[in-house]
């Protein structure tokens, strides 16, 4: 799973306030870290 | 937007881009090719898109998105030195350009399957039960 640095820092810039943000963004870490 | 009007924009983008290809006059930077938020596809999947980021394809497409505009970027770059990269973006090269470009558009059309099965209250053959 490919992201860019752009949308990492917009998907955590949204994670605080919204669930589904936050979800995405542990998915693609973690994808990362496998 | 909805879901046909983003594979036309993804297809318009890279329509755009093989036109520079064709003709390189380093008026376009890789590294600006390879930002996946910029184009109108990008805008739309972190804008009005947002409200399918509960869809499982959601991030599927994301990655896929990120996948093409990387290889774009990489594409730009080489046209910009000099380099031929006209295997790279032919129709049916097996690449990593075009590969990340049908997939972004699989993704699209599985997503606008899936919410127009929604709308007309199909149910999904996995939670359908017999004599329901």
């Amino acid at each position: 799973m490919s992201l860019s640095e752009d949308v990492r820092l917009l998907l955590a810039a949204r994670a605080p306030t919204d669930p589904n943000a936050a979800r995405l963004l542990e998915m693609f870490t973690k994808a990362d870290e496998i | 937007m909805d879901f046909d009007g983003a594979v036309l924009a993804h297809r318009n983008w890279k329509m755009k881009l093989k036109s520079y290809l064709s003709k390189p006059d380093h008026s376009l930077d890789a590294s600006v090719v390879a930002a996946d938020n910029r184009c109108e596809l990008g805008q739309w999947l972190h804008g009005e898109g947002w409200q399918y980021s509960n869809l499982p394809e959601y991030p599927k497409l994301v990655s896929d998105h990120a996948r093409f505009h990387k290889a774009a970027g990489a594409i730009v770059e080489k046209a910009n030195h000099g380099q031929s990269v006209v295997e790279e973006t032919v129709l049916g090269a097996n690449t990593e350009f075009t590969n990340a470009s049908t997939d972004v558009v699989l993704s699209l059309m599985a997503m606008k399957k899936k919410c127009d099965l929604r709308i007309v209250g199909v149910r999904s053959p996995v939670h359908s039960q017999p004599g329901q």
